[in-house]
């Protein structure tokens, strides 16, 4: 009788001391989340004397003064723009080819494969002044969006062929073979027949991209200006420079000038969380 | 072969041609755009072991590296197994701990500017519990500044990395476990010798790319927090070729910085590879 009972507290314990380090952890990240939500709509007197207490009131103040000062809507249709670019572009060169060495076994498709994974581990960033001077030599610096464009598709391209590769490999042979005796070409056959059974594989790539483009911020900040600063760029010009001598920021605008460029993605994550999270192992398990 | 060649060429173009000219432009001097570059053999390289802040960025380079990799893999590991267990609550957990995943470089930075500034959440809260004295400038101190930009590292990889270990471990059949218990296998002795070894490859895997978003992302983190200050206690070597290219226009010499930097890179790459080597 004892005994069990110690077993059992035992037991108790030993639930407690695993679940503790999780929740203080899962705390650790929400608390700072919530920190900033409720900071933006409180003024930075609210914010000082009860930091984590409700607003009295839903004041929008803090993002309207947000917007005023870095323009911060504009930044996102900048933003927008780029990543809804790079996705059609990734889309449009990364369907193929994955197609390619989905359905042709041979050295050439398992060494672009190879190629694609080896891609993984080619750090983008060692790459960022060179990838500069292309965007002067080509002019194409004069329209820092596009070139982003053309970027984040390249930055894109491995990771996007890597996880529609395995899509293209579930269509059974026989569905193409009857569509080329229907007469159709291969454009045809990738639009009308293809693409249609791929449309997961092809949502899950366009997502993880989107993702990817909307959060990049270095390449950003070295190739765009004053009158094309995407989100990611525009929201650290929120925080004054003396911030980084230890100044105090204005919080409540910071804040709100956060909400507004993480407003995009938190909505994707919501609707595709599960596969996104799939596709990222899986992705990360064929890399 | 027509399908893959445009995917090939524009990755090719925009990633492979320009590691190329990384090499060729660290053999010459080019202090500005509108000069023109003119060879300097070894002078760059030179330079590299004379450079005091070099060093410095190197051995930052070295702990922010390291101590990100030891307190990320070894947690979001143990973490992902208590995830991939199922265990009540898992479910809401893992939207938990994916969050910042999706919170961009640029908004974390934002996010623990206002946490860690002068009359910030941390000081708050040390000086509620008593503790006023251990307040301080968290990013402009020097000697806590590398770690708090190394604890923005872990409070997103941490996380993010659980839930994707979680995703692999899942798939380990749960009768393995079944027999391991009935042969009276406590839970730490299924995460040493049934979770871990049959996972090592993806642990390996997700340790190597971890290691070059720290490595390599410490350019973008530092840029946001600290600018390398104060003094250079927070320059790392990607953060080092950002500013020797971008702020102090030394294109040349940042080129040379950048090969030595994918030395640094592919030794660690090899290190990691072999500590996680599985015999044959």
């Amino acid at each position: 009788m004892n005994r069990r009972r110690s077993r059992r507290l035992r037991r108790r314990l030993a639930v407690i001391a695993v679940y503790a380090p999780v929740l203080a952890y899962a705390a650790a990240i929400i608390v700072p989340l919530y920190y900033l939500l409720v900071s933006a709509f409180k003024t930075n007197t609210e914010i000082a004397l009860d930091p984590l207490g409700l607003p009295d009131v839903l004041n929008f103040d803090k993002f309207a003064q947000a917007n005023r000062s870095v323009e911060l809507l504009a930044a996102s249709g900048n933003s927008l723009f780029t990543a809804l670019g790079s996705v059609v572009v990734t889309i449009a060169l990364a369907a193929p080819a994955a197609h390619g060495i989905a359905k042709r076994a041979g050295a050439f498709s398992t060494f672009a494969q190879l190629l694609f994974g080896l891609a993984f581990l080619i750090p983008q960033f060692a790459v960022i002044v060179p990838t500069y001077l292309l965007a002067v030599r080509t002019g194409l610096i004069q329209v820092p969006l596009v070139f982003l464009i053309l970027f984040y598709a390249a930055m894109n391209m491995p990771v996007a062929v890597l996880l529609l590769i395995p899509f293209f490999r579930a269509i059974p042979k026989e569905i193409e073979e009857s569509a080329e005796l229907d007469g159709a070409g291969a454009l045809a056959r990738m639009r009308h027949v293809l693409m249609p059974i791929v449309t997961p594989g092809l949502s899950t790539v366009a997502v993880l991209c989107f993702l990817a483009a909307w959060n990049e911020y270095i390449f950003a900040q070295v190739m765009t200006n004053s009158s094309s600063y995407t989100v990611q760029v525009a929201l650290p010009l929120l925080r004054s420079e003396g911030a980084f001598q230890g100044a105090n920021v204005d919080l409540g605008r910071l804040a709100a000038g956060v909400i507004i460029s993480v407003i995009p993605v938190f909505v994707m994550y919501a609707i595709l969380r599960r596969r996104l999270i799939d596709a990222f192992a899986a992705g990360a398990v064929k890399g | 072969m027509a399908e893959v060649t445009p995917a090939l060429a524009w990755y090719g173009t925009f990633m492979v041609l320009p590691l190329l000219a990384m090499i060729v432009l660290s053999f010459f001097t080019w202090n500005s755009l509108v000069a023109s570059p003119k060879p300097s053999g070894l002078e760059n390289y030179r330079y590299l072991f004379e450079d005091e802040i070099l060093r410095t960025a190197t051995v930052n380079t070295i702990a922010y590296v390291g101590v990100g990799l030891a307190l990320i893999i070894p947690m979001a590991f143990l973490l992902g197994f208590f995830l991939s267990r199922r265990p009540p609550g898992h479910a809401i957990l893992s939207i938990i701990f994916f969050t910042p995943w999706i919170v961009s470089a640029s908004a974390r930075a934002m996010m623990f500017t206002g946490l860690y500034q002068p009359a910030g959440a941390v000081n708050s809260i040390l000086s509620l519990v008593g503790l006023e004295d251990w307040g301080r400038l968290w990013l402009a101190d020097p000697s806590t500044a590398l770690w708090a930009v190394i604890a923005t590292e872990a409070w997103a990889g941490i996380g993010s990395t659980a839930v994707i270990f979680s995703a692999a471990l899942g798939r380990i059949p749960n009768e393995v476990y079944e027999a391991a218990r009935l042969d009276g296998a406590g839970t730490w002795r299924e995460i040493v010798s049934i979770a871990y070894p049959m996972s090592k490859d993806f642990v390996g895997l997700m340790t190597m790319l971890q290691f070059l978003w720290l490595f390599l992302g410490s350019a973008g983190t530092v840029l946001l927090l600290t600018k390398g200050g104060p003094g250079s206690n927070t320059m790392t070597l990607a953060f080092y070729l950002y500013d020797q290219a971008f702020i102090s226009g030394r294109i040349g010499y940042s080129q040379a910085i950048a090969v030595a930097g994918l030395a640094v890179g592919l030794i660690g790459m090899g290190i990691i590879r072999y500590a996680f080597r599985t015999k044959e």
